[in-house]
């Protein structure tokens, strides 16, 4: 009985308050024969593959942050783009951020969202040379 | 040919006599006539063999046959027994649930996925729209029109 209620509360996979927030810039290009992904990247760059279609990835910059209800943080995690990130709430399985996405001063998108443990958002940035830069968001 | 028929199951069983039955067995030829004699061997044979065979108590054996007959048959039961209506009742449960899980909408991202609640940009000519990572649980912010670096500038 007890390992079942323990079963039952690690599926449930509630928020701790560790909590924090990955932030990357990708730089994703097809290139022949493609390219190893980075070690930070593996486990996204098969669905950059699908989603986006391009063979090679390119780690450009990363930072994390801790979580707190009602904080405000900056991740930047290169130059020209970054995140200004605000933890409206903090739900039982989820964080509702609202995320500013600049370019240098430029506002590019605010958007309001849910994140989950291990469920990444994906922006699609602004080109970059032969390449698309790619932004990524996730709870870890 | 009928009155014929008639006169001679009349003759077989014996029925025929005096003036008429001299007159019809005059009329028979040899073989109707030995077809008869077969057929008289026969009755006998039958006679002798399917005789009633004696009971030793014939009363006794008659009130117990008129016992049987008077006897009424057990009244059949009504219902189902208990133990099969519990397991009718645990099957309809089982059935009913199956149905009602097989039924129920699904969240096939549930909990565990992120989404977007909005997402609006404030560049007129950048747009930003939203879908599902596909058999995944993350969420994808596609802009378009989010403009190009030249590749000689510095992004890290």
């Amino acid at each position: 009985m007890r390992w079942c209620l323990f079963l039952l509360a690690a599926m449930a996979l509630p928020l701790q308050a560790a909590d924090q927030i990955w932030s990357a810039v990708v730089l994703a290009t097809n290139e022949t024969p493609p390219r190893t992904p980075p070690r930070a990247l593996e486990a996204f760059a098969p669905s950059i593959r699908t989603i986006f279609g391009y063979n090679s990835v390119y780690l450009v910059g990363q930072k994390k942050r801790a979580l707190s209800a009602g904080a405000d943080e900056w991740l930047i995690p290169s130059e020209k783009l970054f995140f200004q990130v605000t933890t409206l709430a903090q739900e039982r399985s989820h964080y509702l951020l609202r995320i500013g996405l600049f370019r240098e001063k430029e506002l590019l998108l605010c958007t309001e969202a849910r994140l989950a443990r291990d469920a990444p958002l994906y922006i699609r940035g602004p080109q970059w040379g032969a390449g698309q830069l790619i932004l990524l968001l996730e709870i870890r | 040919m009928k009155n014929f028929e008639s006169q001679y199951n009349r003759w077989l069983d014996g029925h025929l006599r005096g003036a008429g039955r001299e007159a019809f067995e005059a009329s028979l030829d040899d073989e109707t006539r030995r077809a008869a004699d077969g057929w008289h061997e026969v009755r006998a044979a039958l006679k002798e063999s399917a005789a009633a065979i004696p009971v030793p108590h014939p009363d006794f054996l008659n009130a117990q046959v008129l016992r049987a007959i008077e006897t009424p048959a057990p009244a059949r039961r009504q219902g189902l027994p208990l133990g099969r209506l519990v397991w009718a009742g645990a099957l309809c449960l089982a059935t009913a649930g199956l149905l009602t899980l097989s039924f129920l909408p699904r969240e096939t991202r549930g909990d565990t996925a992120t989404t977007v609640v909005s997402a609006w940009t404030p560049a007129p000519d950048v747009s930003a729209g939203a879908f599902p990572v596909p058999g995944g649980r993350g969420t994808v912010i596609w802009l378009e029109g989010a403009g190009y670096i030249p590749g000689e500038e510095k992004v890290r």
